[in-house]
C-alpha cells in the first residue's frame, strides 16, 4: 500500500472507532433507563445486559398511577405542561419583540439592552433562589404556578433575544426597506415578514424555553409546595427517599416525562429548516 | 408565633419547629387554617399515618389542615428560604432539623421560648 493511501486508511478507522465510542458514551444511558424500566424490581441492580424477561409492567403502572407516589402523576403532568408551554410562548413573545426592536427598528442603544439582559446569567440560578422566594413571598405568589413561570421566563428570554438578534442578522434588511417602501407599518413589518422568516429560531428557542421548565427541580419545588401544583421532576425526586427504591417505576415515569418535548420538537421540525431568504434580494 | 395548637414532636427524631418573633406564618391570611409540612417517611406506613392523624385532628377541632409531604433536604431548604423572607408554616416536622436548623435559628436569634404551651 502506498504511504498516501495507508494514511487515509488509518485516518478513516481512527474516524470509525471515535465515532463508535462516542454514540456507546451517548446512547448508553439511554439504553440503561429502558433496560431498568423493563425489569422487575429484584433484576434491576443484577448485572444482565439484556432484561431476562422484558415486561411493560412499570410502564402500565405508571399510566393507571397504580403506585402510591404516583397517585396524581397526570395532574402533576399536565401542571408541567401548562408552565411549560406558557414559558415558551411568553419567552418567545418577549423575545422577538425585544429582537424586532433592537436589530430592525433599530433604536439607539439598543445593543446596551442586550448587554445588560445577558448580565441575568453573571450569576448561577441556584444562587437567586432565596431571593427569588423572598419576592415572590412578597407579592403573594408562592405555591402559584405564575411564581415558576416568572422565573423560567426571566433565565430564558435574556438568551433568546441574543439568538434572536444573531439569527437575525442573517435576513437581510432590504426586505425590511422594500416592505417600508410599500407602506407596510412596524407591526406588519413584524407580523409578516420577520416572524415568518424567523422560524427556525422561533423553533429552537421555544423548544429550549420547554425544556428549561420542564425539567427544573429547584424552583419547583422551592415555590410549590402540595401535591396539586407541583411539577413530574418533584414527584420524583420522592421516589427514592423510602425503603423501597422502585427504580423501574422511577425510569418508567422519566421516559413518559421526556416524551412529550420530543414530540413537541418532532411537530414543528419542519420549520427548522434554513436559507429562506436565499434569492429574496437580488445582487 | 401567635398560637401553636398542637406540638409536633414525635418520637426521638421530630422536632417541631417554632417560628420566630416577627415571622408571619404562611396562613395569617385565612384564620383557622393550619399549614403543616411533615418529612417523607422511610415507609409508606408512616406517609398514612400522619395523613389519618392530620384527618383525624381535622374533624376533631374544625380547622383545615393544609398538609404537604416532602423529602427530607427539601424541608430544610424551603424553611430556610422561608425563615428568611418571614413566610412560613405553622407546623415544620423536620428529621436533620436539630442539626440543620436549630443551631442556624439560635444563632438568628429566630427561636422562641414555648414552655408555657407545650
Amino acid at each position: 500500500m502506498t504511504a498516501p493511501r495507508r494514511g487515509r486508511v488509518i485516518n478513516s478507522i481512527g474516524v470509525w472507532v471515535l465515532s463508535a465510542v462516542l454514540l456507546v458514551w451517548t446512547l448508553l444511558p439511554i439504553y440503561n433507563i429502558i433496560r431498568v424500566s423493563m425489569q422487575e424490581k429484584e433484576e434491576v441492580l443484577s448485572t444482565s445486559v439484556f432484561p431476562v424477561a422484558p415486561s411493560p409492567h412499570a410502564f402500565s403502572v405508571v399510566f393507571r398511577q397504580a403506585f402510591w407516589l404516583l397517585e396524581t402523576f397526570w395532574n402533576q403532568m399536565g401542571n408541567s405542561f401548562f408552565i411549560g408551554i406558557i414559558v415558551a410562548l411568553l419567552t418567545l413573545t418577549i423575545g422577538s419583540l425585544t429582537s424586532f426592536t433592537i436589530s430592525r427598528m433599530r433604536i439607539r442603544s439598543g445593543w446596551m439592552l442586550t448587554n445588560a439582559a445577558l448580565l441575568t446569567y453573571v450569576i448561577p440560578m441556584s444562587f437567586l433562589a432565596i431571593p427569588f422566594y423572598g419576592i415572590m413571598g412578597k407579592y403573594g405568589l408562592t405555591n402559584h404556578p405564575l411564581a415558576v413561570i416568572a422565573v423560567e421566563v426571566t433565565f430564558a428570554t435574556p438568551y433568546a433575544i441574543f439568538i434572536f438578534q444573531q439569527y437575525s442578522a442573517s435576513i437581510p434588511f432590504e426586505l425590511d426597506e422594500a416592505a417600508r417602501s410599500d407602506g407596510a407599518s412596524p407591526p406588519q413589518i413584524f407580523f409578516r415578514i420577520y416572524l415568518p422568516l424567523m422560524a427556525p429560531a422561533l423553533v429552537a428557542i421555544g423548544t429550549y424555553a420547554l425544556l428549561l421548565s420542564w425539567n427544573e427541580y429547584l424552583y419547583a419545588f422551592l415555590l410549590l409546595s402540595g401535591g396539586k401544583v407541583v411539577t413530574v421532576p418533584v414527584t420524583l425526586g420522592k421516589f427514592l427517599v423510602g425503603d423501597e427504591a422502585p427504580w423501574n417505576y422511577l425510569m418508567a415515569a422519566a421516559i413518559i416525562y421526556a416524551l412529550p418535548p420530543l414530540l413537541i420538537y418532532y411537530g414543528f421540525r419542519r420549520k427548522m429548516s434554513g436559507g429562506l431568504t436565499m434569492g429574496g434580494v437580488k445582487g | 408565633m401567635k398560637r401553636i395548637s398542637r406540638r409536633g414532636v414525635l418520637g426521638g427524631v421530630g422536632a417541631a419547629v417554632a417560628a420566630g418573633t416577627g415571622l408571619r406564618p404562611r396562613s395569617a391570611k385565612a384564620a383557622g387554617e393550619l399549614t403543616v409540612w411533615w418529612t417523607q417517611g422511610f415507609y409508606k406506613a408512616e406517609n398514612d399515618a400522619v395523613i389519618a392523624w392530620m384527618a383525624d385532628w381535622e374533624k376533631r377541632n374544625n380547622t383545615k389542615v393544609n398538609l404537604t409531604i416532602m423529602n427530607g433536604p427539601d424541608v430544610i431548604t424551603k424553611l430556610i428560604a422561608g425563615m428568611q423572607v418571614g413566610d412560613v408554616p405553622d407546623v415544620v416536622h423536620t428529621v436533620t432539623g436539630d442539626r440543620f436548623l436549630v443551631p442556624r435559628a439560635a444563632w438568628n436569634d429566630q427561636l422562641e421560648d414555648v414552655s408555657d404551651v407545650v
